[in-house]
């Protein structure tokens, strides 16, 4: 149940006040009615669910983004003139998750090449095939390779995050500007 | 006849035919639209109130606090709007229907 409250912070805040304690209820009415069900069921039910929420939340961010008032996307905190302006989580885990995916992604691209040199091997001959591995952690025999494109990700990480940094710094000065600014005189 | 601004997918369809009857809650949807579907469609709640966002502001469906559960459950019935949206899916799906029996009746003989 906290690992799907979790995830329900994966959708922007205005969809979230609107429609997350109704999901939450839902999703424990179903959770209950599921515990009769086998660990097959459940599983697939559990992984169903998390699909949903994630195709769901980055839904949900593309159609804030495209809406005539973007900002969303940052949450509807950002309409209001908050002196105080806290980084986005929904960006740590987005940002996160997508760097994850890269570096599986590239784990499992280079298990598949050594797999191929493998079967293939120089000769090439064909009494030589071993099936391509399925499996999600393959690892490969040129570490450095891997260690340099994921360090490539790390930085490019550690970029982003600071450039939002930035960006959310710049725009609470703004907030304090307009707090400082001068009303209009008032006439006698 | 109003215009359909897009096309219904199979879940939104079930969910509006699921409200074409009475106003129900979240779970009772969910629920209604495994058995009309003979539980070849289950819906994620994620699945479930991305939709239920879509219709509300397409206005095809609005809120009401369902006054006979003590929690006050949010439930959503279907407007005048959205019954005319779905009966327009039905004609358009029975006239598809009727062109499909037709081609695979000339086909066989």
């Amino acid at each position: 149940m906290r690992a799907y409250e979790s995830l329900l912070r994966l959708y922007p805040r205005g969809y979230r006040e609107e429609f997350g304690e109704e999901m939450l209820q839902v999703f424990r009415e179903v959770s209950a009615s599921m515990q009769r069900e086998g660990p097959m069921a459940r599983a697939v039910f559990y992984l169903s669910e998390m699909r949903g929420v994630l195709f769901g939340a980055a839904g949900e961010h593309i159609r804030a983004l495209g809406a005539p008032h973007g900002f969303e996307f940052f949450g509807k905190r950002s309409l209001y003139m908050q002196p105080e302006r806290r980084f986005s989580k929904t960006a740590i885990v987005f940002m996160t998750l997508v760097l994850g995916v890269i570096v599986l992604t590239i784990v499992k691209a280079q298990g598949v090449a050594y797999d191929m040199t493998r079967s293939f091997g120089a000769k090439g001959t064909a009494g030589q095939v071993v099936p391509f591995s399925n499996s999600l952690f393959d690892w490969p025999s040129d570490w450095g390779l891997l260690l340099s494109i994921a360090m490539f990700f790390v930085i490019t990480w550690i970029a982003a995050f600071v450039a939002w940094t930035v960006a959310h710094s710049m725009r609470r000065s703004g907030v304090h500007r307009l707090d400082e600014a001068q009303t209009w005189p008032q006439t006698r | 006849m109003e215009p359909m601004t897009e096309s219904i997918t199979e879940p939104v369809l079930l969910i509006l035919l699921s409200l074409a009857d009475q106003p129900r809650h979240g779970y009772a949807i969910l629920k209604d639209v495994e058995t009309m579907s003979e539980g070849r469609v289950r819906l994620s709640t994620g699945t479930l109130y991305g939709a239920l966002r879509r219709l509300l502001g397409e206005d095809w469906i609005e809120r009401s606090v369902d006054r006979d559960t003590s929690r006050g459950k949010q439930s959503y019935r279907m407007t005048s709007k959205g019954r005319r949206v779905l009966q327009q899916e039905v004609a358009r799906m029975k006239q598809l229907t009727r062109l499909a029996n037709l081609r695979v009746a000339r086909k066989e003989a």
